[in-house]
């Protein structure tokens, strides 16, 4: 048989010194390789605070408003949250907010709404900003649109490990079956679309409930899911996918009380910086700013 | 009165020599404890999928998907309730449907193997893989969810056998809810990293099983049996299995692995047999003979 390079085996990953690999590789625990020109390191903030969510979970808006705010200042040093969110639009941009409707988990309404308020707040006309998911594409507003804002949750995902940041941008595009083979493993092609490509100021991967494990046709099941009640935000997708998965990881390891890596290994997040250099996926490269709440973080 | 509906339904729906509608759905009340389903049932094939469950759709894809319909029951007052019922090509196809999640909820008896966890029910039976799921399942939701279940295994009049290569595997020490079935490498890569090449040359021809056996200390063994249209077949795979993955084996077809485990290969007839980290070369050998009987072959 003739292989189009020299197969990459189980055993490779065993060299390289990953002897706890139980299952699928695990390969997004290995370092990663290769950068082009990405910078040398990124920084992703955590915020938290157990006050956004209220009784059956209800979604506080205040707190969401206050922890983004904070999450914004963190990221870009500024002082107060006008300024820092002036970092990311800018009066004259046109804004697709790419949301996520999954019936299960989707993004909270109280979170798009505070997302709005916050680029209208910097300048934007209230018909140049859009929140779509599915829709995105045929959207007006963002086949115009100069900045996207990407914000979803974070959750476990039966064929591609989990579904973050990077995947979000999947309902862009025109063949979404093309993405699936080997789990995945291309969605940072994703960003390279047109209507996406460099425009993205910030991702908010939605960390509030998420989902750590999957199970049925439909991947969700309550009982799998924690109250976590934080945010991810960094300007990376790679890294913060990267930092959202390794929170899952441990949430694992904590409820099925062993070593218990996702059933699929997301291997398209270390992908997207190794094939489509979209970010950094190397923990050791990312900074990781922790706000709020320290307890039960994970990390 | 629960009881006497169960039997009602059972009763009507399991007439002997009652013809199979090919339409499953059409034998299923859409009236049930006061569940209603007025809404038209979704159907979807291997190819659309994808627009009900995402890239979850791979999963059934892999495992020879025919037809889904989705039914919704709603009751005033209550959550939901979804039916989920896929048609595989074939028993063992829906057995591997059904065992891609890992079975450790209550057996309930309904159809040939069940299982409720949290506020799902999932069984099998004959072609099919139903899942009856709502978002919590107090009283009377849970009496519910297992009526509709019923009502559907009861309108499916056959049983099917499990893949008969169960038949194969050992006993002693076999993890219970633990045994994949699939036909391709990225299913069964997915349950056990083998490599990025298909060096076990499996298609949609070959049928395969994938079992784990606990070892004394550290990660389970485990063991494939893979049965391919014929013996030339299973002799290639082994050729190119050992030159990829065990170019170190010795005339016994077995290699200690970089994890300081034992990997080997044995061949007999149209069967391959491969055993994954054996804690001693002498387990491996003992599994592989058992499998591969007398007649198993290191060619």
């Amino acid at each position: 048989m003739i292989y189009g390079h020299k197969p990459i085996t189980r055993r490779d990953f065993l060299k390289r010194g990953a002897a706890g690999v139980t299952l699928a590789g695990a390969a997004a625990t290995f370092p990663s390789i290769a950068y082009g020109d990405e910078p040398a390191r990124a920084t992703v903030v955590l915020v938290r605070d157990p006050a956004v969510l209220g009784t059956d979970r209800a979604v506080n808006p205040e707190a969401v408003n206050r922890l983004l705010d904070m999450g914004v200042c963190e990221l870009t040093g500024k002082p107060d949250p006008a300024s820092a969110w002036a970092q990311f639009i800018k009066p004259e941009d046109t804004v697709g907010v790419k949301s996520n409707t999954w019936p299960a988990l989707p993004t909270p309404p109280e979170v798009e709404t505070v997302i709005v308020s916050k680029v209208t707040g910097a300048g934007v006309p209230a018909d140049k900003v859009a929140v779509e998911d599915r829709g995105a594409k045929a959207n007006p507003v963002f086949q115009d649109s100069t900045a996207i804002i990407n914000v979803r949750p974070m959750r476990s995902h039966h064929w591609a490990g989990v579904g973050s940041c990077i995947k979000n941008f999947m309902p862009f595009s025109d063949d979404c079956p093309s993405l699936h083979p080997n789990f995945c493993e291309n969605l940072g092609q994703l960003w390279e679309l047109p209507i996406v490509k460099g425009k993205t100021r910030l991702n908010i991967l939605v960390m509030l409930t998420p989902l750590f494990h999957s199970k049925g046709p439909h991947n969700f099941d309550a009982k799998y899911t924690w109250d976590y009640a934080g945010f991810l935000l960094g300007t990376d997708p790679v890294a913060v996918d990267t930092i959202g998965l390794s929170i899952i990881q441990a949430k694992r390891k904590q409820v099925f009380q062993e070593d218990a890596p996702l059933p699929i290994t997301p291997h398209h997040i270390r992908l997207a910086a190794e094939k489509f250099h979209l970010g950094i996926a190397d923990t050791d490269r990312i900074d990781v700013k922790m706000l709020g709440t320290a307890e039960h973080r994970l990390i | 009165m629960i009881v006497a509906v169960l039997f009602t339904v059972g009763q009507f729906y399991a007439q002997p020599g009652r013809k199979v509608d090919s339409e499953i759905e059409k034998l299923v009340p859409k009236d049930l404890l006061g569940w209603t389903a007025p809404a038209k049932d979704s159907v979807y094939s291997a190819a659309n999928l994808h627009e009900y469950i995402d890239g979850a759709s791979e999963i059934y894809r892999a495992l020879n998907v025919r037809r889904v319909v989705a039914r919704r029951y709603i009751k005033q007052g209550f959550p939901q309730i979804t039916a989920d019922i896929f048609k595989m090509k074939t028993p063992a196809d829906a057995f591997g449907a059904y065992h891609h999640d890992t079975r450790d909820g209550a057996e309930v008896q309904v159809g040939r193997e069940s299982e409720f966890d949290s506020a799902s029910l999932a069984f099998w039976k004959d072609r099919y893989v139903v899942y009856v799921t709502a978002a919590t399942a107090p009283e009377p939701v849970r009496t519910a969810i297992l009526t509709i279940g019923e009502a559907i295994a009861n309108a499916i009049t056959g049983d099917g056998d499990p893949p008969s290569l169960l038949d194969l595997l050992p006993d002693e020490g076999l993890l219970p809810g633990d045994t994949r079935y699939f036909h391709n490498h990225f299913l069964l890569n997915l349950y056990y990293y083998v490599s990025d090449k298909n060096l076990l040359n499996l298609d949609s021809d070959s049928e395969g099983i994938l079992a784990r056996y606990k070892t004394p200390e550290g990660p389970p063994m485990t063991c494939l049996i893979i049965r391919y249209p014929a013996p030339a077949a299973a002799r290639a795979a082994r050729s190119d299995f050992l030159h990829a993955y065990l170019p170190d084996a010795g005339p016994d077809d077995v290699a200690k692995t970089e994890n300081g485990r034992w990997t080997g290969v044995r061949r007999s007839d149209r069967l391959l047999c491969v055993v994954f980290d054996a804690p001693a070369k002498a387990d491996a050998v003992q599994v592989m003979e058992k499998i591969a009987g007398p007649g198993g072959t290191t060619k």
